[in-house]
């Protein structure tokens, strides 16, 4: 036991429920929370599956209306958080539900911050930024991976720098999320193995953060080993409810272990590459892991280790060196076989954007928690061997 | 390096904030807002039962204004009864006229002594019901002093229907009547006396004492004379020695001596005369009076003047006694007398008759002079003088041989008949 076990920490988590049908419980939740008109922050992929129906109709069951703004694309951009606040004011709403994966999540944090803080959405960027409490919020999870549902975490793209800010406050963690397993049936494999990398990069970086502590280890741990032992299984067998509803619960879990904990480079480059050209984040953490992990694996090895055993490995017999090759191939053996088998340089980056992209990742909130402090040549080292 | 380790300090702090012990790192919270809203609504609730205490205080204030007022109008109510039972059961006559001298109301008294209609009132300008020579401006000019100063009191000639003037005494007195509005319009209110009654009244006594003074006249001048003539026959006596033409002076002078006595003894007869104003009276009951004195059991009699009332001197009386006595004296068995009534143009005829001898011709014109009579002579003279206090003239038109008539012409306003008594169910 060191003595940084016994230091101050704190846990922050939303109110959750969670299993099949929790969705439906969005009109009790509501009126709880005194709305009478509600805004709901959702993408037209979800609207077409069918799952903003069963929101919008359990809050019609308790008389609340509702606005519904489906206005964004992957990686939320700063107008489109405007353009939601402007609906929300000009509808007089008093509460967000937001339905959807990372994006619709996180463009409804932004909304709310704005309608209560009446600035532009890019002023509240870093960490304790916003004076105003946002209204109540509800989050329906439709990925298993993003996690914002439960952190304190907005990731908004700022359109005219063509970077990704981040931001994080307390005040923007949900007030409840209702997670329910069934709108993971819906997800195509791609990004049911995109968003599930998401959330192991989420485990994975927040037990191996310096500001880690023995409660999101719990988290982190158990996370690591939902995910590793069911989203292939997910992924192969997208209808089966029981595997969906064990990476739910893997995101949720990674989701509280990072919220608290926080990230580390993997986010802070994948978060760089995404306000650069728009790729999707799972996949940019998939292709960026297994070479930050390599690059910080001997600044905590140990931590690392038990990474390992949370993935299963019987890591007793092998040196150091074996134990972590064994560790980042556990990783890109689970990635290959999700198929996410591109690279960076497949998906566009070239050598010319590294510099770029390695400055603006040293700038991610996320870089403050990396076990190891890397300088710019670090990352650019790391995006070529991802490239 | 230097760089690298101001990166690593900056990364420190984001480190710290992330994880959140610092003093801005806090969840929303909505139980201060909560806090502000219950406090609030405390006030509110505060404020909206002190409106209801105020609301309720109102109320009990209402109430009480409400109770005065339900107190006053009983009182309001009260005096309209007192004013209507007044309006109604004043001898005098009420009008309410407008400021321009229209007529608004009247009371009963008014219709029943002007004979005219509800409806015709209101139609009546002031000159209408006035006597002739009082005109709309005069009546204006009265309405205007009354507006002006309160009041003004006057005497004025009413007219009936019938054209017949009468004296009315008028006071006029401005009174201010509240519109439903709460404006204020004057009006006129007029009470009206019929002072006829005084007037006649007035006159009679008037009169009283000119018949008063006369008749002293004539007794003194009568006393004196008949003074003067004894003086004359003391002096022949005294001077005279004849024993018969002494008797014969003595006699005369014991004949002037009671004349004195007769005259002085008349003086009785009306020194009451005008004492008291004239009075109405009945005339069959004055009548059975008067003949009650005499010896008239042996007389048959008529009467049918029934209800009849004139107006006249309270020695109307002796008029009848005087009237009767002449029948008994001069009528030479007289067995009946009548007493009757015609009523004409001129007013009305009380006529008395008898079945005796009448009166010649020559004499009818002098029985009613100063010793004009078979008697002494003042008798009927008496009777004629007390009638004519009150207006009332006296003829006798009865045929010699056939018995005496007396007419008594009463003016109109000197006579009425009394209710008939009233018949109990
Ligand atoms: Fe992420």
């Amino acid at each position: 036991m060191t003595k940084e076990q016994f230091e101050l920490r704190k846990f922050v988590a939303p109110e959750f429920v969670i299993g099949s049908d929790a969705r439906f419980l969005t009109g009790r939740y509501a009126k709880n929370f005194g709305a009478q008109n509600v805004l709901v922050v959702t993408g037209p992929h979800i609207i077409e599956a069918g799952w903003v129906r069963d929101v919008t109709a359990s809050l019609e069951e308790d008389d609340i209306a509702f606005t519904v703004f489906s206005g964004i694309t992957s990686n939320p951009r700063d107008s489109e958080v405007m353009a939601g606040a402007a609906v929300y004011d000009e509808a007089g709403c008093d509460a967000i539900v937001a339905v959807g994966g990372g994006s619709p999540i996180d463009c409804a944090k932004g909304i709310g911050i704005v309608s209560s803080n009446k600035k532009n959405i890019l002023d509240f960027e870093g960490v304790d930024q916003i004076r105003v409490p946002p209204p109540p919020m509800i989050c329906i999870p439709t990925t298993a991976g993003t996690g914002a549902d439960v952190s304190q975490f907005a990731i908004i793209n700022d359109t005219q720098r063509k970077v990704k800010i981040a931001i994080i406050s307390k005040m923007i963690v949900p007030d409840i999320a209702l997670v329910d397993p069934e709108p993971l049936t819906s997800l195509s494999p791609e990004l049911t193995a995109h968003t599930g990398m998401d959330a192991i990069t989420h485990s994975v970086e927040a037990f191996v953060s310096n500001a880690s502590s023995p409660v999101t280890d719990v988290h982190a741990f158990e996370s690591i080993q939902l995910m590793n032992g069911f989203l292939l299984k997910a992924y192969q067998d997208p209808e089966n409810l029981e595997y969906r509803f064990q990476t739910m619960l893997g995101s949720l879990s990674a989701g509280l272990a990072f919220s608290n904990a926080s990230l580390g480079a993997v986010h802070a480059m994948a978060h760089s590459l995404g306000g650069f050209s728009d790729l999707p984040h799972g996949e940019c953490n998939s292709l960026l892991l297994e070479h930050v992990m390599a690059f910080n694996y001997d600044s905590c090895p140990e931590r690392y280790e038990t990474v390992g055993k949370a993935m299963g490995l019987n890591l007793a017999s092998l040196s150091p060196l074996e134990r972590k090759e064994r560790i980042i191939g556990s990783v890109r053996n689970l990635r290959e076989a999700l198929g996410i088998t591109d690279t960076l340089g497949d998906l566009g980056v070239t050598n010319g954007d590294i510099p770029q992209l390695a400055k603006n990742a040293l700038h991610d909130p996320c870089m403050a928690t990396n076990p190891r402090q890397p300088v710019a040549a670090d990352i650019e080292r790391i995006y070529e061997e991802a490239l | 390096m230097k760089k690298h380790s101001d990166t690593r300090t900056d990364w420190q702090v984001q480190r710290d904030r992330i994880i959140g012990l610092g003093e801005t790192s806090l969840r929303k919270s909505y139980y201060p807002e909560l806090r502000e809203k219950i406090a609030e609504l405390e006030k509110k609730n505060r404020e909206l039962h002190e409106a209801y205490e105020r609301l309720a205080s109102n109320e009990e204030e209402l109430r009480q204004n409400y109770d005065e007022l339900s107190r006053r109008e009983q009182e309001i109510r009260s005096a309209k009864h007192y004013l209507e039972a007044i309006y109604e059961g004043s001898p005098d006559m009420i009008f309410v006229h407008s400021s321009d001298g229209h007529i608004i109301d009247v009371n009963d008294n008014v219709l029943l002594a002007y004979g005219v209609s509800r409806e015709e009132i209101h139609a009546a300008a002031p000159s209408d019901m006035s006597g002739k020579g009082y005109t709309n401006e005069m009546a204006l000019g009265k309405f205007q002093a009354a507006l002006k100063t309160g009041k003004t009191e006057f005497e004025w000639f009413g007219k009936r229907k019938n054209g017949e003037e009468f004296p009315l005494e008028i006071r006029l007195r401005r009174i201010d009547h509240v519109r439903d509005d709460g404006t204020i319009e004057p009006r006129v209110l007029a009470i009206v006396r019929d002072i006829s009654e005084a007037k006649m009244a007035e006159r009679a006594l008037d009169q009283a004492r000119k018949k008063l003074k006369l008749l002293n006249t004539v007794i003194f001048q009568d006393i004196q004379s008949t003074v003067f003539a004894l003086s004359a026959y003391i002096q022949l006596s005294g001077s005279s020695r004849d024993g018969t033409k002494v008797t014969a002076y003595l006699d005369k002078e014991a004949f002037l001596i009671s004349k004195i006595v007769s005259s002085l003894n008349f003086t009785k007869n009306y020194q009451d005369l005008g004492m008291q104003p004239p009075k109405w009276q009945n005339v069959g009951q004055v009548f059975l009076y008067a003949i009650s004195h005499l010896d008239s059991l042996k007389i048959e009699r008529r009467m049918e003047v029934e209800g009849l009332e004139i107006y006249a001197d309270l020695l109307l009386e002796k008029v009848f006694f005087n009237l009767v006595e002449n029948s008994f004296i001069h009528g030479q068995g007289v067995t009946e007398i009548s007493l009757t009534y015609r009523e004409s143009m001129d007013g009305m005829t009380i006529v008395l008759t008898d079945n005796g001898v009448g009166i010649e011709s020559e004499q009818k014109s002098r029985i009613f002079e100063q010793g004009g009579g078979k008697s002494s002579g003042l008798g009927l003279f008496l009777a004629r003088e007390i009638l004519s206090i009150t207006g009332i003239t006296i003829r006798e038109t009865g045929e010699a041989g056939k018995g005496v008539r007396f007419e008594l012409l009463i003016p109109k306003g000197a006579y009425r008949f009394a209710e008939p008594p009233q018949k109990t169910r």
